[in-house]
C-alpha cells in the first residue's frame, strides 16, 4: 500500500508544484488588469475546466515555444463605450512598468478593444494581450522562447509526432480532390 | 566605426514622425489601430526569421536586419469631414523638412483623397518610409524607421505575402512583346 502510494503522492506534488509556480509567480501587472476588469467593470469570471493541467502540460511539453501562460476570462462587462477606451489605456499604462512595451492597441467601434504589450526576460519574451468583445473579456499572458518558436516552425512536432506530416498529408488529399475535379 | 555608424544612426532617428500629434483624432474616430514594432518585437522577428529553414523567410530577415521601427496609426469615421485637417496637415509638414524625398503624390477630388509616400535615404541606402494616407472618413500614417534593403525585398516579391513589383529593367523592356 505504501510502495503505491509513495509514488502517487510524488507525482501529485510534481502536479501541483508545477501547477501553482504560474499563479504564484504570476506578476503584478496581470493581476492589476484582471482586477481593474472585475472591480470597475463588475466582470464576472468564467471558470476554464482543467485549466491547471493544460497549464501543466504546456511547461512540460513548450509547445511553439511557449513555457508557461495564464489565462483569465470574463463576461458581463459593465461599461461605457465612451470611457472604455481611455480608462483601459490608463490602467494598461500604470499596471504595465516600464520594460514592457505596447505593441498594439485596437479600438473597433463594434465594441471590440485589444491591447498587446510584450518585454524581454532573459532569452525569453513575456507578451500579455487583453482583449475586449462587448461583455465578454479576455486576459493573457505568455513566456516563450523566440529560438524554440523558430525551431517549432521549420519543424513543427510535439512529443516526436510531426505535425508536419499531417498538413503534408492534408495538402496532398487536397491535391488529389483537386485533380479529381479537373479531370471531371 | 562609431563615425562611421553616426550619420546613418541620426538620419534614422530623424525619419521617426512625431505621431503623438494625431492624438486629437482618437476621440472622434470610430475605429482606431495603433501599431508600435520597435526593438523587442523587431530583434524577435529578427531571431525568428534567421533561424528558419526557408530560405525566402531567412531574405527577409536579412532585408529587415537593420530595422528600427515600424509604427502604423489609423482612424476611421463615421461621417466625412468629422476630423480636423490640421492634424493630418502637421504630419505632413513634418515630411518636408529636409531629408525627406517626395516619391508619391495622389490627390483625387473622390473623397478628397490624399496619398503621399516619402523616403529618406543615407547614401544610396533607404533609412525611412512615411506613408500618409487620408481621405473624408479616414487617416493612416505608416512610419518605418532604419535601413530597408530594397533589392532584395524586390527579389522576395510575389512571395511570403509580399505584393508583386514588377521592375522592368531597361534590358527587359527590350523582351516585352509587342502588342
Amino acid at each position: 500500500m505504501t510502495k503505491k502510494l509513495l509514488p502517487a503522492s510524488a507525482f501529485l506534488l510534481v502536479v501541483f508544484t508545477f501547477a501553482a509556480q504560474p499563479a504564484a509567480a504570476q506578476p503584478g501587472e496581470y493581476k492589476a488588469v484582471v482586477h481593474h476588469l472585475r472591480s470597475n467593470y463588475h466582470a464576472k469570471k468564467v471558470n476554464i475546466p482543467f485549466m491547471w493541467l493544460a497549464r501543466f502540460a504546456v511547461s512540460v511539453v513548450r509547445p511553439a515555444g511557449v513555457k508557461s501562460f495564464n489565462v483569465t476570462l470574463f463576461q458581463d462587462l459593465q461599461f461605457s463605450r465612451e470611457t472604455l477606451d481611455a480608462e483601459m489605456q490608463a490602467t494598461m499604462r500604470n499596471s504595465f512598468g516600464p520594460a514592457w512595451s505596447p505593441i498594439l492597441r485596437v479600438r473597433s467601434h463594434d465594441g471590440q478593444q485589444a491591447y498587446m504589450y510584450i518585454r524581454e526576460a532573459g532569452q525569453n519574451l513575456k507578451i500579455a494581450l487583453v482583449t475586449i468583445d462587448n461583455q465578454n473579456a479576455a486576459v493573457i499572458r505568455a513566456t516563450f522562447s523566440p529560438d524554440r518558436l523558430a525551431q517549432f516552425i521549420n519543424n513543427p512536432e510535439i512529443f516526436g509526432i510531426s505535425l508536419n506530416d499531417d498538413r503534408e498529408r492534408k495538402a496532398g488529399s487536397e491535391n488529389i480532390t483537386t485533380d479529381k475535379k479537373e479531370v471531371n | 566605426m562609431l563615425f562611421v555608424l553616426a550619420p546613418a544612426m541620426a538620419n534614422a532617428q530623424d525619419a521617426r514622425l512625431h505621431l503623438d500629434r494625431l492624438n486629437g483624432l482618437e476621440t472622434k474616430a470610430r475605429d482606431v489601430v495603433e501599431v508600435n514594432i520597435e526593438g523587442k518585437m523587431l530583434d524577435l522577428a529578427k531571431r525568428v526569421l534567421a533561424k528558419m529553414n526557408d530560405q525566402d523567410a531567412r531574405k527577409v530577415g536579412q532585408a529587415i536586419s537593420g530595422l528600427q521601427a515600424i509604427y502604423v496609426r489609423a482612424y476611421n469615421f463615421e461621417n466625412e469631414n468629422q476630423y480636423n485637417t490640421t492634424d493630418i496637415d502637421e504630419i505632413r509638414s513634418q515630411l518636408q523638412t529636409p531629408g525627406w524625398e517626395k516619391l508619391a503624390n495622389v490627390r483625387s477630388k473622390r473623397n478628397n483623397q490624399k496619398v503621399d509616400v516619402f523616403t529618406m535615404f543615407t547614401g544610396d541606402t533607404m533609412s525611412g518610409v512615411a506613408v500618409v494616407v487620408s481621405d473624408a472618413k479616414s487617416v493612416a500614417v505608416v512610419n518605418v524607421i532604419g535601413p530597408i534593403d530594397i533589392d532584395l525585398l524586390a527579389e522576395l516579391s510575389g512571395k511570403l505575402n509580399i505584393p508583386k513589383i514588377d521592375i522592368i529593367n531597361d534590358n527587359d523592356k527590350s523582351k516585352t512583346p509587342k502588342e
